[in-house]
This record gives C-alpha cells, structure tokens and sequence, in this order.
C-alpha cells in the first residue's frame, strides 16, 4: 500500500452523512472492494478519474467537492 | 589467488544478496494500516496467499529431498527422480492454478477485480521477472563455479535446475501479488 497518497477526500464524513452509508455498501455502489474504499478513506490510495466520479455520483457530489489535492 | 570470474561472482551473490535483505526488511517495517482500523483482505489477495500455502508446501518438500538425495541421488536413483518431478508438478499447478482460477472467475463476473486489484495482478510478472532473473543468475554461477573443473554439468543437475525455476515461477506471480498489496 502507498504511504500517502497526495488526495485528500470527505468519504468518511459523506459515508456518515448518507445515512450512516457502510464501507461495504460504497465499494458496492462504486464497484470496488472494501479494501480499496478502507485505503482511500486513510489517504493511502489514489483512485483512478472513473473511481473518483462513481464515489462523487454516490453522494450526489462533483469530484472537486470530494476529493482535494493536498497542498 | 582467487580467480577474477569468482571474485565478480562473489561479488555479484553480495549484491543480490544485499538486495533481498534490504527488501525483506523495507516490506517487515511497513505499517499495513494505521491504529484502530484494519485493512480487509482482497478476494484476490486471499487466492493469492491460497496459492503460495498449498504450492508452498510441496516445494519446501522438495528441497528437502534435494537436500538429501543431492543432485547424485536424483540421477541415479529413478524413485527419487520421479518423487521430486511430482512434487514439482503439484506445486506448479498449486501455484499457477488460483491465479488462473481468478481470471477465469473475473471475466465470469464471480470474482470483483477492482482497478487496484487489476493493476496489482497486472504488475505482479515483475517481481516474478526479478525472482526468475535471481534464480537464473544463482544457477548458473553454481553450475560453473562447481562443476567448471570437470569441464560438463551432469543432465540431473541440469533437471533440478528446470524443475526449482518451474516451480519457482510458479510460486513468483501469487508472491508478487501478495507483495503488490503491500506496496501499492
């Protein structure tokens, strides 16, 4: 696993905020596995463009508005 | 006066040697996830270490013969020729067989790859190249280095090496998937 990917993002607090959404039911929405969704929530992982859009998709978002490059 | 052919094959067994070490102990000090939360396995990383424990085993069995019958033994003895080719073959197909079961199951739709898991298996042929290049590397300058005054290689020892880099490559790519987890 990469040390720190240089994303930052809101999954965790937008997994809570969608009714308490579990990791397991986002890897499902996104068609991943709990894994990748567990590594991108700790920064560890970067997704690919498609990832990043299905995951905005879910919470009804624009990638921007979760995901953010570390400055 | 040792030789300049031993002193770079020296050499050389001091540098691949230094190389493993340092990345047993790089991937021991990695911290596979910060406190409190727990990395899931991947479906694909659970075939991958099924892989390297049923095909492990077989090839820890047959060094141990090789180990006691020697190189001697498995050209004069048939008995100990055909246990180490079994041997060999259960652990290639213990080896290769989750990895391809896992394709196989993924192009079904019965197996969920995701990207991650898509370009781990598609980058682990690399550590597999390295483990290969190793081997091979090894071999050969064992191969001259011991047998050079007799001036041929005896067939057994030729066979023993084709039969550990089978099952060497067998065992590399479930390795290097399990290694790709780790490091991406």
């Amino acid at each position: 696993m990469t040390d720190r990917a240089p994303l930052r993002n809101a999954i965790r607090r937008l997994r809570f905020d969608h009714g308490e959404m579990t990791q397991q039911q986002l890897a499902d929405a996104v068609g991943c596995t709990r894994q990748t969704i567990v590594l991108l929530e700790q920064s560890r992982y970067a997704p690919s463009l498609v990832l990043a859009m299905r995951i905005a998709r879910v919470f009804g978002l624009t990638v921007d508005e979760v995901f953010a490059l570390e400055e | 006066m040792p030789s300049w052919y031993a002193i770079v094959s020296a050499a050389l067994a001091v540098f691949l040697g230094a190389g493993a070490v340092r990345f047993a102990v790089h991937m021991l000090h990695r911290d596979p996830a910060p406190a409190g939360e727990r990395v899931p396995t991947a479906p694909l990383q659970r075939l991958a270490i099924a892989a390297l424990a049923s095909g492990g085993a077989p090839a820890l069995a047959t060094v141990a013969v090789l180990l006691y019958a020697g190189v001697d033994g498995y050209d004069a003895r048939p008995a100990v020729r055909l246990l180490v080719q079994l041997l060999a073959l259960v652990t290639i197909i213990a080896g290769a067989a989750p990895v391809i079961i896992a394709r196989r199951r993924a192009a079904a739709g019965a197996l969920l790859l995701d990207e991650r898991d898509t370009h781990i298996l598609a980058t682990a042929p690399v550590t597999q190249s390295w483990l290969l290049l190793g081997a091979l590397v090894t071999w050969t300058l064992a191969l001259t280095e011991h047998y050079w005054p007799a001036g041929a290689v005896p067939l057994g020892a030729v066979a023993v090496m084709g039969w550990t880099l089978l099952m060497l490559w067998a065992l590399a790519l479930p390795l290097g998937i399990v290694v790709g987890y780790r490091t991406r």
